[in-house]
């Protein structure tokens, strides 16, 4: 068997097997990436899958050319050719021109697609190298960024506990409390201070009042002795009158007469006097009345209500602070606790470095297997120890046992049998 | 006292992430990296609540642990779910005939993975 013989086997599997490292490279990004956690990704991991990416396209190429070739189409390709670097870093190289058909040419045909074989072995090796370093690298920034989930998640925790065992919620109310208690005291002093001064107030008032009734009581008296006087003149009179009728035994019975009557004159006048300080004694004992309960008594009830609604504006000011502190600690907690439930879907999306590692150790294990086929097929120049070697597609359908999701699965069908029939996942979560 | 659940999986970061959700919730989280040291702790140290176990993991996989631990003295009835990206059918029932009392595909939501841990584990 010949080489071009044995080719016969490449030319329908491995374009297969390349597209489906392609697409396993590619389903491995797009799987980390669908995680959500694309921007959390390092650096170096990222580049590495793109640079994966860049060897499954060279890949696909080179395995679209042996097809080609293998169909006895060469001539597709135009005379020279440059072929970029693969990822391992090989050269640049330049193939020959194309190959005129015939026996010979057929023998050329055959060295010109192991030569193309040749290819697929350094390349295979760039894909595994790449899939090793980027699920390596991928591990690595998933570690790292749980890690950082857990110091931001302690330091949120940390605050909390800072607010919680600080108490100064707790603080800030029993500050206010006793600011409260002390301006309820105060207030209450006010008010017992208020109660006595409207007492003594009263009692000034009563006080005065009672003055002013001695006053009238007194005015009356005045008025009696007034009457007395008067009295007391109708009767000296009606006396010297009768001193005048008796002559001369009755002349010093007038001069007792006329004394009698100059005294009731007297005492009219000074209880007319009397009366009049009276009079004006009362006028000040109502002003008095009239000052001390209709301006003072109003002007202090003013000034002490005046002061009694600044201490309770005061304590609903101190109300005031205490809600808004509430709230403040409560959108905290409310927040920090938001925070806490992204931390955990955080953490919890880390799951997609596991899912990603494991399709790209099915990459490595795919281009294990075509490389070690590869292999065999270069040492094979006679076609003996290919011949004793199980089939590639033996090798593939094996692959597929140790498939561990359905994707990969579904790739696979894809790839190898062309079949769009897909597995499905079924039920993400079944409680038996 | 935290109920404990144990998380068995050789994958470093699912580890991390589970330990990281679960601490999270309040659950105390036992690891082990492999099915072996799983069925070692179980044999010898106390008895968490739950298993949570990946299936593919080397020398012995999850089906397999679960099966041996089903034999120790009082973990006939211990709460052990699969947690694995492979979904396939056969698995599924595989595990079941070994004693696996549910299955779950990677990745979960860790909503979705506390649920179920509630729903299975007294007090949880």
């Amino acid at each position: 068997m010949t080489v071009a013989a044995l080719l016969d086997r490449p030319h329908t599997i491995i374009p297969a097997v390349l597209g489906s490292l392609a697409a396993a490279a590619a389903g491995a990004l797009v799987g980390g990436t669908s995680a959500g956690l694309g921007l959390l990704m390092a650096a170096s991991a990222t580049a590495s899958l793109v640079a994966a990416l860049g060897t499954a396209h060279l890949v696909e190429r080179i395995g679209s050319r042996a097809a080609a070739a293998a169909d006895g189409m060469p001539t597709a390709r135009p005379a020279t050719e440059t072929i970029p670097p693969t990822a391992a870093g090989d050269a640049p190289r330049t193939e020959g021109p194309s190959i005129a058909p015939g026996d010979d040419a057929g023998r050329s045909h055959a060295a010109a697609i192991a030569e193309e074989v040749r290819l697929y072995r350094p390349a295979l090796q760039a894909i595994r190298r790449e899939a090793t370093e980027v699920s390596g690298d991928t591990e690595q920034a998933a570690i790292s960024i749980i890690e950082r989930l857990k110091t931001v998640d302690r330091e949120i925790e940390g605050l909390l506990s800072f607010l919680n065992t600080s108490n100064s919620n707790e603080k800030v109310i029993e500050i206010i409390a006793r600011t409260e208690r002390s301006l309820a005291a105060n207030r209450s002093l006010l008010d017992e201070f208020l109660a006595h001064r409207m007492a003594d107030i009263e009692e000034s008032r009563e006080r005065l009042v009672g003055i002013e009734g001695m006053t009238d009581e007194v005015a009356s008296a005045v008025q009696d002795i007034r009457t007395i006087a008067r009295q007391t003149n109708v009767l000296a009179l009606n006396a010297t009158i009768e001193a005048v009728r008796a002559g001369d035994a009755g002349r010093g019975f007038a001069v007792v007469a006329k004394e009698v009557k100059d005294l009731s004159h007297q005492s009219d006048a000074s209880a007319a006097r009397i009366d009049q300080r009276l009079v004006k004694l009362r006028d000040v004992v109502s002003a008095s009345i009239s000052i001390l309960v209709e301006s003072r008594t109003e002007q202090e009830r003013q000034a002490l209500d005046t002061i009694s609604r600044s201490i309770s504006g005061l304590a609903e000011n101190l109300e005031c602070l205490v809600t808004h502190q509430r709230e403040v600690l409560t959108k905290v907690l409310d927040e920090s606790g938001r925070i806490s439930d992204t931390i955990i879907a955080l953490v919890g999306s880390i799951q997609f470095q596991d899912c990603t590692r494991q399709r790209l150790q099915q990459v490595t294990r795919l281009a294990d297997v075509v490389d070690e086929h590869l292999e065999i097929l270069e040492r094979s120049e006679d076609g003996s120890a290919f011949a004793a070697e199980t089939s590639i597609r033996t090798k593939l359908d094996a692959l597929m046992a140790g498939y561990v999701m359905a994707s990969q699965r579904n790739i696979h069908r894809t790839a190898f049998d062309g079949t769009a029939a897909q597995e499905d996942v079924g039920a993400r979560i079944e409680l038996f | 006292m935290s109920t404990t659940i144990m998380i068995v999986d050789d994958s470093p970061t699912m580890l991390m992430s589970l330990e990281g959700v679960l601490s999270k919730a309040g659950f105390a989280v036992a690891q082990a990296k492999s099915g072996e040291e799983a069925l070692a702790k179980l044999r010898t140290g106390p008895k968490p609540a739950m298993v949570i176990t990946d299936l593919n993991m080397g020398a012995m996989n999850g089906i397999e642990l679960i099966r041996s631990v089903r034999k120790l003295p009082g973990h006939q009835f211990m709460p052990m779910v699969m947690l694995s990206t492979e979904s396939q059918q056969d698995k599924r029932i595989e595990a079941k005939s070994a004693g696996a009392t549910g299955w779950i595909v990677k990745p979960v939501e860790p909503a979705m993975l506390l649920q179920v841990i509630r729903q299975l584990v007294p007090g949880g």
